[in-house]
């Protein structure tokens, strides 16, 4: 017998239950507008996965994925970067010791690291650091992701970095999941150990969420970005359909169960339309739905109808499930699990 | 060490006196307490009045204000925007008030012409299409930061002494005379002494503060105006409520935003002015019955300043005009209060002259007739270069465009025009390169160029990182109490990024 | 009219595929040209570089304020054209469109001018480049049993001269294609570009091929693996539906497909980048043509001519869907 889920949210805990369930032999939807909030995220995972089953799961997903990890046989508190990485000593991730001196690398005036100021940071818990610039001449509003895949320029940063005062070398975050050997390739030529910089808006968050979308897809789920969920039709204390918009046109999809993973407000989160809930920004996104109640507030995994009863077979899943008052995301470690467990929940149907 | 005259402030009125008396030959320094601006002269509209404001109950300052309006077009061309000016009514305004007001421009002075209502809204489709009638006059908007420092970079010229991040920490008084006056200079937290013969205390709503460090009684009632600032330009021209001065009835294009005020209430003390929730919604309100858009445009930040008005007790009621006390207790203290950014230089000009009375000197004000900043022309190729003649004038050949990097994308602030910033004395925190360049002053409030300029100073100053850049936060947090909407979530993507990655988080 | 909703998250840039390619580093930016620029009075003194956009709306997309940053970005082209000289690339196209009513040479010359109810809209690409692109879905559509027109005296859509700040220069190529359209019911195109300009600017109900295909039963023209290309000017433009129905036709059809992550990533030849900066453009599809080749598949299917051309001039190859697949009768 298939199953139909429709999961709402394209973010980390969206893509991650998708996966898992699709795996699980749902037939999944899963439909977003594809502007997630976890891509501002640093990609990496920092918190503590609760879930021991969970963790299997992302390690599975991230070694099929070829997505960097650091060091061997890893907890899935690693994932995220295969080198060691830093920026204040909460994102520090050391395989083995801890490197007796760092350079901070900026390239020529790029955002994406701002070396004096980290390094500045960085001195009261690092025994050495100091900070270089590559003079590379590139335009800010670029990626360096696509910098560096031209040969000159990075043969020009290998030259640069042979001069570093540091044992290791701190570096902005410019390799896509992609092209990721790349830095392995760099640290060869130039002979230091090199450090991937943890920073949010840019390559980790874009890499982390390749590695789940490409995975949803892979293991089966239909993806339906660029389209919003306009209404959920319940029927009791069960949802059974949703309408989605996309362009000028709307479709219908009928379901036997829903997933709501529309992530918290720091990006326009998705809003179920009930009294009861302030919008801080008026731009919520509103989800027409008469039979459902209480916004973002939840009983366990599952939402609540208007009268506060459980819904059998309406879920909540990561940020989505906090309450108005925080203000921004809670991490892709709770992203994750709270997915898994939601998952757990949604076969026990 | 023995000066002629000492000025303290280094606001508009400040900069002026020092130009004008440097410009007569006259031997003088300024003292300014925090940066250049810091004050009034930098928390107002940026509006260069046409005087249409106050023709109906102060004909004097209306007619000043025509005549200077005149005189900065022509002195300062470089930072000032001739965009012109409508007063506008619309239906429930006194529909007698339009020829009353026409009446009063012709009598004062203000050029003014009807516009027919088709015309108006051509102009301005922005304006409601239900107004009643419409004047043009020669209002502009001016960016007082870089007039104020184009004022300190000629008094400099002219030999004057200028120094911000100086505070004046007492002022000896023998035989009714001040003559030796203490200030601590926050660049190397030493106390220095100057002796001058005069002193003139510009120091607009500290006035009374510095009149009191040598036991002199000065009156002065502060009144304070709350503005906010819209993004993006709402109006082309200057849109003025064609009715007697009240509430949220001008709203001024100043470079990329729209400056809308002002309120006015009486203020405790500079720092204990307060933008409420109440003014915001009546600016807005009274505002958008005149730009219908303004309803729903994203407020970037709100802020006060504090007119330091003459006497009595304030408000709309005071006037608007400005007077140079000469203190009964201390005979060579002159105060200078009240007055407006239009006519700084006029008030200057008032004050030198007094101050050369009584240094025996006869030299004319020239004031005038010299340019500020002359041979000012903007490069193109970039709206980052382009612009660069409108911050900093003549200055602004001397940085390099070769870079194409910009640090601040709101307002288009090149990585050079930094550097060439922190090459002055003048500048310790960054605040004071935002006042320069504007790197912070756009929508996002310095969500990333704060960053970029901390890493500058970092590297050319050696500052330490996060006091710093707390310093900084604090001050754009003042204006971000109220923020809501888009604004907020602005600042929650902010609160994200400094807690979550460096771990850095606003006071309180 | 919207740019005031941004919080600077940079996802805009992130997605943008010119500067996220070597050749694309002097671009702007979205945020910086569609953004920013239009609260300045100094916007106009940006230069040629602005244009360097493929106008694939992978930006609106990304944003997660839902700005809509490239009809930002085509009003500041209009305000541009007129300040300064085109580039020289969008001069010959404009040239050709006075000249000869269309942006290239035409190369098609199996008209079909038989007073059908339906005409099929193949545009200027189409007919000037690829002929048996346009042979091929007009076989298809008979096989559909959809009779049609190819009319000869069709011109441009006018998409092209909106997408470089023309658009003054487009209305006469609307009215005088209206006056074509008028004698039919149902009006038929093979490119997203003419699709969107025919919906949008002339108001018309026009339908890209893609939209039609989910009603009829296929089975596949080609064998072995193939990749998609989904064209942005399609799905972002367009509909985003079409991006799974093309899909699923295939699917359905039995064409053995690859889905890749970046498959809806712009080609590069939209916008006007083909015409205005061919280097640009052309390294945008060597490094999507290297995606593909790493992928080990036969080729890509498409449904975009720009796509088709592009891709093609890169080393791929580029099959449009109705060359992968055959109507079952």
């Amino acid at each position: 017998m298939s199953r139909n889920a429709v999961v709402v949210g394209m973010g980390a805990s969206g893509l991650f239950s998708s996966y898992l369930l699709a795996k699980k032999g749902w037939k999944v939807t899963v439909v977003g507008r594809g502007t997630p909030a976890s891509a501002m995220s640093t990609g990496c995972i920092k918190g503590q996965i609760v879930n021991d089953g969970c963790i299997e799961e992302i390690l599975k997903m991230a070694r099929s994925n070829g997505m960097p990890m650091t060091g061997p046989g890893t907890g899935a508190t690693n994932l995220g970067t295969r080198f060691d990485c830093t920026l204040l000593p909460v994102h520090s991730m050391f395989s083995d010791r801890m490197p007796n001196s760092i350079t901070v690398l900026g390239i020529g005036g790029h955002p994406s690291l701002r070396p004096r100021l980290t390094a500045s940071m960085l001195s009261g818990w690092a025994p050495k650091v100091d900070a270089m610039t590559a003079d590379v001449e590139i335009s800010p509003e670029m990626t360096l992701a696509a910098t560096f895949r031209d040969e000159a320029l990075s043969d020009r940063l290998v030259e640069v970095m042979k001069d570093a005062a540091g044992e290791s070398i701190l570096l902005p975050p410019m390799f896509t999941l992609h092209d990721y050997m790349r830095m392995g390739e760099l640290e060869r030529r130039c002979g230091r150990r090199l450090m991937e910089a943890v920073t949010p808006l840019g390559i980790p968050g874009q890499r982390f969420l390749e590695m789940l979308l490409s995975s949803a897809v892979s293991s089966g789920a239909v993806v339906w970005s660029g389209r919003k969920v306009t209404s959920i039709r319940t029927n009791g204390d069960r949802a059974v359909q949703v309408e989605v918009k996309g362009g000028l046109d709307s479709r219908r999809l009928d379901m036997d169960a829903l997933l709501l993973a529309t992530g918290g407000p720091l990006v326009d989160g998705t809003l179920l339309s009930t009294e009861g809930i302030s919008d801080p920004f008026n731009t919520f996104q509103t989800i027409n739905c008469p039979g459902i109640g209480g916004g973002y507030a939840h009983i366990g995994q599952r939402l609540r109808d208007r009268s506060g009863h459980e819904m059998k077979n309406a879920f909540g899943a990561g940020d989505c499930l906090c309450s108005e008052r925080r203000s921004f995301g809670n991490g892709l470690a709770t992203a994750l699990d709270d997915a898994w467990m939601t998952v757990q929940a949604m076969e026990a149907l | 060490m023995r000066r002629d005259v000492l000025v303290i402030g280094g606001g508009a009125t400040g900069a002026g006196v020092a130009r004008d008396l440097s410009l007569r030959g006259i031997d003088c320094i300024l003292l300014e307490m925090g940066d250049y601006c810091h004050g009034a002269s930098g928390g107002n509209h940026g509006l260069l009045h046409s005087g249409g404001r106050y023709v109906m109950k102060d004909r004097s300052s209306a007619s000043e204000c025509a005549s200077e309006n005149k005189v900065l077009r022509r002195i300062a061309p470089f930072c000032i925007e001739g965009t012109d000016g409508l007063f506008v009514s619309v239906p429930g305004d006194d529909p007698g008030f339009g020829d009353v007001f026409k009446g009063s421009c012709h009598a004062a002075g203000v050029p003014t012409a009807e516009l027919s209502l088709k015309e108006a809204l051509s102009l301005e489709p922005g304006l409601d299409p239900g107004i009643t009638r419409c004047f043009e006059v020669e209002d502009g908007s001016i960016d007082p930061f870089a007039l104020v420092q184009a004022n300190v970079d000629q008094a400099r010229e002219n030999g004057a002494t200028v120094l911000n991040h100086c505070r004046v920490t007492g002022i000896k008084v023998k035989d009714g005379r001040a003559s030796d006056v203490e200030y601590v200079d926050e660049r190397d937290g030493q106390r220095h002494e100057v002796s001058p013969e005069i002193i003139v205390n510009a120091a607009g709503s500290w006035a009374p503060t510095v009149a009191g460090l040598a036991g002199a009684d000065l009156k002065m009632a502060l009144d304070q105006g709350s503005m906010l600032v819209f993004d993006g330009r709402c109006c082309g021209r200057v849109v003025n409520r064609l009715r007697p001065p009240s509430n949220g009835d001008i709203a001024v294009p100043n470079h990329t935003s729209t400056i809308l005020g002002t309120t006015s209430r009486s203020a405790p003390s500079y720092e204990g002015a307060t933008v409420s929730a109440g003014d915001i919604d009546l600016l807005k309100k009274e505002a958008a019955v005149l730009l219908p858009g303004l309803r729903n445009a994203r407020v970037v930040r709100a802020y006060c300043g504090v007119r330091p008005l003459l006497g009595g007790s304030g408000g709309r009621e005071a006037s608007r005009s400005f007077s140079v006390i000469r203190s009964e207790d201390v005979d060579n203290l002159l105060s200078v209060a009240g007055g407006k950014l239009t006519t700084y230089r006029l008030m200057a000009e008032k004050v030198s002259d007094q101050v050369c009375g009584m240094l025996g000197n006869s030299v004319n004000c020239r004031t005038h007739l010299e340019e500020l900043s002359p041979g000012a022309v903007p490069v193109g190729g970039s709206i980052a270069s382009t612009r660069l003649v409108r911050k900093y004038g003549a200055k602004a050949s001397s940085i390099s465009t070769s870079s194409p990097k910009v640090i601040c994308s709101c307002e288009q602030v090149l990585h050079t025009e930094v550097e060439h910033v922190l090459q002055s004395p003048d500048v310790l925190t960054m605040a004071d390169v935002m006042r320069r360049t504007r790197a912070g002053m756009g929508y996002c409030q310095g969500l990333d160029c704060s960053l970029a300029v901390l890493d500058i100073m970092v590297e050319r100053r050696h500052v330490e990182a996060v006091p710093t850049f707390n310093d900084f936060l604090d001050e754009r947090g003042r204006g971000q109490t109220m923020a809501s909407g888009d604004q907020r979530r602005q600042e929650m993507l902010r609160e994200h990024l400094l807690s979550g990655v460096y771990g850095l988080r606003r006071k309180g | 009219m919207n740019e005031g909703r941004c919080i600077k998250c940079g996802s805009c840039m992130q997605a943008c595929p010119v500067l996220n390619d070597p050749r694309g580093s002097d671009f702007p930016g979205p945020r910086t040209v569609g953004i920013d620029a239009p609260r300045f009075s100094e916007r106009l003194s940006m230069g040629k570089v602005s244009f360097k956009c493929t106008m694939c709306h992978a930006c609106e997309w990304a944003c997660p304020s839902s700005i809509t940053i490239t009809r930002s970005m085509i009003r500041l082209r209009g305000e541009m054209v007129t300040s300064m000289p085109s580039l020289p690339g969008h001069q010959r196209m404009r040239e050709n469109i006075r000249r000869m009513g269309r942006t290239v040479d035409n190369d098609f010359r199996s008209w079909k001018e038989n007073g059908e109810k339906a005409l099929y809209f193949p545009g200027c690409i189409g007919l000037g480049k690829l002929p048996d692109m346009v042979s091929s879905v007009s076989r298809l559509l008979d096989s559909l049993g959809i009779a049609h027109d190819i009319s000869s005296q069709v011109k441009c859509c006018g998409s092209p001269l909106l997408k470089i700040g023309a658009d003054q220069e487009a209305e006469g190529l609307r009215q005088s294609n209206m006056k074509v359209f008028s004698r039919y019911d149902r009006i038929i195109t093979s490119c997203p570009g003419c699709t969107y300009q025919l919906r949008e600017v002339y108001g018309i109900k026009a339908e890209h091929l893609v939209e039609i295909l989910p009603e009829g039963r296929f089975s596949s023209a080609v064998e072995g693996r193939w990749a998609l290309q989904v064209p942005c000017h399609l799905k972002r433009g367009v509909s985003p539906w079409t991006a799974d129905d093309m899909m699923s036709v295939l699917e359905r059809a039995g064409v053995d497909l690859v889905r890749l992550p970046e498959e809806d990533r712009c080609c590069g030849g939209g916008g006007g980048m083909l015409s205005g900066f061919p280097d640009t453009s052309d390294s945008i599809a060597v490094s999507k043509a290297d995606v593909y080749r790493k992928a080990d598949v036969r080729g890509v299917i498409t449904a975009c001519p720009f796509c088709c051309l592009n891709l093609r001039k890169a080393g791929s190859n580029v099959l449009d869907i109705s060359e992968a697949i055959i109507a079952n009768r």
